[in-house]
């Protein structure tokens, strides 16, 4: 069987893949960048459903730098730049993923723009978007069928 | 208020409505959205529970208050979010049947959920396109 990591702050994600996912995928769970790079490293993972907002993940957990995102982004803003780490966490770790050479495609249940998700596909490969936790829809984004 | 005052409300509401829709929209659906015209097993009943009345942030009706208040404060009251109020209030009053499985309760309060979420994105689209 496939093999999909689930990677969020909470468990609903999970939840839904292992109720609605199960016949097709073995699902595994990591709750931040450094947990997804263990279980890709431990295992042999297929494919990757990330979440996008991370606001319940304590601060060490997240992938980015605050400090040097308020410098570069915020004009020292602390708290923005905070706001921006949760807010793109999703993305945030698989950057981190794919520079450390695991190139699964990668899919979100969120509604990015046209031209986000062109950018996002044009920076790490191949990235996947479903706007609802629709479970055809997702078990076709994931490649269920491949 | 100038047109550069407006625009940026108007963009700055855009973001809480995008963010409404994922923790609001998004999660009360999960599980509804999937179960239509289908039996309702205790594994999907309870999972049902969590998406209307245990989201991140207590129920789907507190967390739509907390996020809709900064749009509201932004840009003024919305039909839309009225709109969206009262389907969360009626998903409030079925909470005991649905809690108790009761399969017609089930499947209201399953209808009620995607109506949330399909009245969400539609006003997450308007305030992209622009602020009403």
């Amino acid at each position: 069987m496939r093999r999909l990591l689930v990677i969020e702050d909470g468990s609903e994600y999970a939840e839904f893949a292992r109720l609605f996912l199960g016949h097709d995928f073995e699902v595994v769970a990591a709750r931040s960048a450094e947990e997804s790079l263990h279980a890709l490293e431990t295992q042999s993972i297929d494919v990757l459903l990330v979440d996008l907002r991370f606001d319940r993940a304590p601060l060490e957990m997240l992938a980015g730098n605050i400090e040097a995102s308020a410098e570069r982004l915020f004009a020292g803003d602390r708290s923005r730049a905070l706001r921006h780490l949760q807010d793109q966490q999703g993305v945030l770790i698989l950057s981190a993923l794919r520079a450390a050479g695991h190139h699964q495609t990668a899919v979100f249940v969120h509604e990015f723009p046209a031209r986000r998700l062109a950018n996002l596909r044009r920076l790490y490969g191949e990235v996947r978007a479903v706007p609802s936790f629709d479970a055809k829809a997702l078990r076709r984004a994931l490649g269920a069928d491949a | 208020m100038t047109d550069g005052t407006r625009s940026r409300r108007g963009d700055e509401a855009g973001r809480f409505a995008a963010l409404l829709l994922h923790d609001v929209g998004k999660y009360i659906a999960r599980t509804a959205r999937n179960v239509q015209g289908q039996e309702w097993t205790p594994e999907l009943s309870a999972m049902l529970c969590r998406d209307l009345f245990e989201m991140a942030g207590g129920r789907a009706s507190r967390v739509f208050e907390e996020r809709a208040k900064p749009i509201e404060m932004l840009i003024g009251a919305q039909p839309d979010l009225e709109q969206v109020r009262d389907l969360l209030s009626q998903i409030d009053s079925l909470e005991s049947a649905v809690r108790q499985g009761e399969p017609d309760a089930l499947g209201r309060a399953g209808q009620l959920a995607r109506e949330v979420e399909a009245a969400l994105r539609a006003f997450a689209r308007t305030l992209q396109e622009g602020t009403p």
